[in-house]
């Protein structure tokens, strides 16, 4: 038997091991954000940066904003985020204002620059790397894209490619500028650049010769250029909200869900009601439909018990005579119906049968005279 | 298993800790007011951070004027024995130790069939031993265990409360009401005085035995002229005599299902021991000898035929814990067992339901064999709500049909018990806060005919 103190030492050694390792082994691979020129993962974009490079384009990558001067410029924006600050976007459509051309390759591009989109279902429909057609005015591109978003566009902008769900890319003219929207960042890539006919289109819709440099706008991909920090997003009283909310909360329910005093177990079931056995036999006698004359039966017998121990007539009597010996007595009934209601009692205990509207104005009567008898 | 349980418990501090108190709430809230305003003029995370870290901890300093387990001395006071629906008191004694005055308020560990309310705002003061107490009512009769003691004490500040348990075993017997029997006891006569009996009715016949010598009126019988103490005195003297003493009587306690039925207060069976109880109490005090049967499906408790009021005693330990029992009973079983402890001609009480004793005809056999020896009478509640529904409006088909199932039923136990009587076999049924009334009443009219 290996003692405590030895298990807790090798544990501990143990853990020991296992963090030494963790950290003395830093060998991790160079991470490769998507869309860098300098990239040649299969999302980077090393690919045609390279290629046009080497067909004498004047190209270039830049990691801050550009100036809002008319230069000439070709600038890529592919896959930027959603900019929180709002300054940022405008100053990129000052850049477009001023006569530049931005090209913007984003996958949702909604609500950048005020482009709205919309979803085109039948994408799903698709096959995974099932090639489809696009055209650009008169060509035909086959091209991979299975992006569900198509861009809506208004009567004044210029359709580049389509499919028949809609448009692919479109060019707007702002200020004396131009803004290329495309929605197949993919194609930029690396990996799908020399695929199917994504060269032949992007080459085709972007107009390389025209431009004086081609510039990669690196700005909001490396580093979080454009989106505001999470802490200066709001208002100062609404952080302080959260904040002390958080505590606030935990102390209400600190003070709230403290038990105070003995568990209390749940009561058992134990109360039982004396008419149980009674209402279960009248809901079966009432299921068959065929107990109202038996029922009646019991009550008129029950009458007649009543009847006798107060006046004293006993069972054999007929009603017609038991009524009538009682006619003087009862006063919420009259005389001349104590004749029509004994025939109904001496019919009604012939009777085979009765039916539910019958069996309810019997009882009514019968219970009439009970508390009648009962009252005196 | 266990272990990890009380680990768990360790770890949420189950029963003990400190909790913030609506104050500290208020007083928090207030703060987050206050920086709310600051914020139009002046926001940084390091000045939210620093004063938050600040304002909590200036209100925790109240944490450590709180008081120690050890520093207080807490015991509970209370009577081992209650009687039920009697209120009775527990007082909580709470010596302060230390040299600062406390606010406390408390949750006992009482069963939860003890009505009460807690104090809920007491002072403890200085060095000083305090008394709090606080009523219960008891609901249900049985043996109860009573543990733990639960305590908040809250410094002057009054911004946190520590929660501290202390364990305090006591056991409480929950015994049934004695307040008819005590009725009985204080005056007899008085008791049974709307049910027109006499106690000790004389009977003029050779009935009973001697009991006193007292002059003659007009009236009595010739015949028990005692001539010898009227020559002696120079003046008429007649014998009396009353029932005799040292009778023997058997009472049968029905615990089966039907004796769960839920009446205005408590069940058929609180009804049936206080009438039980009430009765042994009448017959012990007349000097006649008592044995008590409970039984279900089985004999639940048995106590053999005693006298003296010190019987009583033994009778309210043996019974006082019996409980309904979710079967039917077993009449036969509890006959036989009554006649195997029981040789001599008694009055055998039975305390049961009329309904379930009617609906079967075989108890009428051995029923008619025990007739022989001993004298049976059996004892029901009257059903309010069967009453109730022979007497209620037939407004539609279910309510006619139960009405109509209700009248049969009626007519059918008047049938079985008039059928019953004939055979010697009384049955009687008392509405349930005339029963123990009526069974006295009962048992001292059969002593004044003579019948046992």
């Amino acid at each position: 038997m290996l003692s405590k103190r030895t298990w807790i030492v090798a544990v501990v050694f143990f853990l020991l091991l296992i963090l030494v390792s963790v950290f003395s082994n830093n060998n991790t691979p160079k991470p490769y954000p998507p869309y860098l020129v300098d990239s040649p993962a299969p999302l980077g974009v090393k690919g045609l940066y390279t290629y046009l490079d080497q067909n004498n384009y004047q190209v270039d990558d830049s990691d801050v904003l550009p100036n809002t001067e008319k230069t000439g410029e070709l600038r890529f924006l592919i896959e930027p985020p959603i900019y929180s600050d709002n300054s940022v976007e405008q100053h990129y459509l000052e850049y477009i204002e001023a006569g530049n051309t931005l090209i913007l390759a984003k996958q949702n591009p909604d609500s950048l620059f005020g482009i709205e989109t919309e979803y085109a279902m039948e994408t799903f429909l698709m096959e995974e790397d099932e090639v489809s057609e696009i055209s650009h005015q008169f060509e035909t591109f086959e091209v991979l894209h299975q992006n569900p978003y198509r861009i809506i566009s208004d009567e004044n902008d210029q359709i580049l490619l389509e499919d028949e769900l809609g448009p692919i890319g479109i060019e707007r003219k702002i200020g004396k500028g131009s803004l290329i929207i495309l929605s197949a960042p993919d194609w930029f890539t690396n990996d799908q650049i020399t695929r199917h006919q994504h060269l032949n289109a992007l080459c085709e819709v972007i107009p390389f010769q025209e431009a004086e440099t081609i510039i990669f706008d690196e700005y909001s991909l490396t580093a979080s250029g454009g989106t505001v920090s999470k802490f200066e997003l709001y208002p100062d009283w609404a952080y302080i909200l959260l904040v002390q909310g958080t505590i606030l909360a935990i102390f209400i329910l600190w003070h709230q869900g403290k038990r105070f005093g003995p568990i209390i177990p749940v009561r058992e079931e134990t109360v039982r009601l004396s008419d149980e056995r009674l209402k279960a036999l009248a809901i079966w006698q009432l299921k068959g439909g065929k107990n109202f004359q038996p029922s009646l039966e019991n009550q008129l017998e029950y009458l007649k018990e009543v009847i006798r121990s107060r006046y004293g007539i006993p069972y054999h009597k007929s009603w017609q005579d038991r009524l009538k010996s009682m006619e003087g007595r009862m006063t919420s009934i009259p005389a001349k119906k104590i004749h029509s209601i004994a025939a109904g009692f001496e019919t009604i205990s012939q009777q085979e049968s009765l039916n539910k509207q019958e069996y309810l104005k019997w009882s009514e009567i019968i219970d009439k005279i009970r508390q009648e008898v009962e009252a005196e | 298993m266990k272990r990890f349980k009380s680990l768990w418990d360790r770890l949420l501090f189950r029963d003990k800790g400190i909790i913030p108190t609506k104050k500290l709430l208020l007083l928090y809230s207030l703060f987050i007011l206050a920086i709310l305003v600051l914020s139009v003029w002046q926001f940084s995370w390091l000045f939210l951070a620093l004063t938050t870290i600040l304002a909590i901890s200036l209100l925790t300093i109240d944490i450590f004027l709180l008081p120690k387990k050890e520093e207080m001395i807490v015991e509970r006071m209370l009577e081992s024995e209650m009687e039920r629906y009697q209120k009775e008191t527990v007082s909580i004694s709470i010596q302060n130790l230390t040299s600062d005055n406390y606010m406390v308020r408390l949750k006992d560990g009482i069963p939860e069939t003890f009505q009460t309310i807690f104090p809920s705002s007491q002072p403890v003061a200085s060095e000083h031993k305090t008394m709090i107490t606080y009523d219960v009512f008891p609901q249900r009769r049985g043996k109860f265990l009573i543990d733990s003691l639960y305590l908040r004490f809250k410094s002057k500040l009054g911004l946190w409360e520590r929660q501290i348990t202390y364990n305090l075993p006591t056991e409480v017997k929950v015994i049934p009401n004695l307040s008819e029997a005590k009725r009985y006891l204080a005056s007899a006569q008085n008791y049974l005085l709307h049910e027109g009996i006499k106690i000790r009715k004389m009977r003029s016949g050779g009935v009973g035995e001697f009991s006193k010598v007292r002059s003659y009126v007009v009236g009595d019988d010739p015949r028990k002229i005692n001539w010898r103490q009227s020559a002696k005195l120079q003046e008429m003297m007649t014998n009396e005599y009353e029932p005799e003493h040292g009778k023997y009587v058997t009472i049968l306690i029905d615990c089966g299902r039907m004796m769960g039925v839920e009446l205005k207060e408590g069940n058929r069976l609180e009804k049936t021991i206080e009438a039980a109880i009430t009765l042994a109490t009448a017959a012990l005090h007349n000097g006649d000898h008592i044995a008590v049967i409970a039984f279900s499906k089985e004999i639940k408790a048995v106590v053999p035929a005693g006298r003296g009021l010190e019987h009583l005693d033994i009778i309210l330990q043996t019974i006082y814990a019996i409980q309904v029992d979710a079967q039917e009973s077993n009449y036969a079983l509890a006959l036989q067992h009554a006649q195997s402890i029981q040789h001599k001609r008694s009055m055998m009480l039975l305390f049961s339901d009329v309904q379930t004793f009617v609906n079967e005809d075989h108890h009428l056999f051995y029923l008619k064999k025990l007739r022989k020896k001993h004298l049976f009478v059996m004892m029901g509640i009257e059903d309010q709500l069967l009453h109730q529904k022979i007497k209620m409006k037939p407004s539609n088909a279910i309510l006619a049909m139960e009405k109509s199932v209700a009248q049969k039923q009626y007519l059918h136990q008047k049938q079985v018990m008039k059928k019953w009587e004939k055979h010697g076999l009384p049955m009687l049924e008392a509405p349930a806060d005339r029963l123990a009334v009526t069974t006295v009443s009962h048992y001292i009219e059969t002593l004044n005919r003579g019948m046992l």
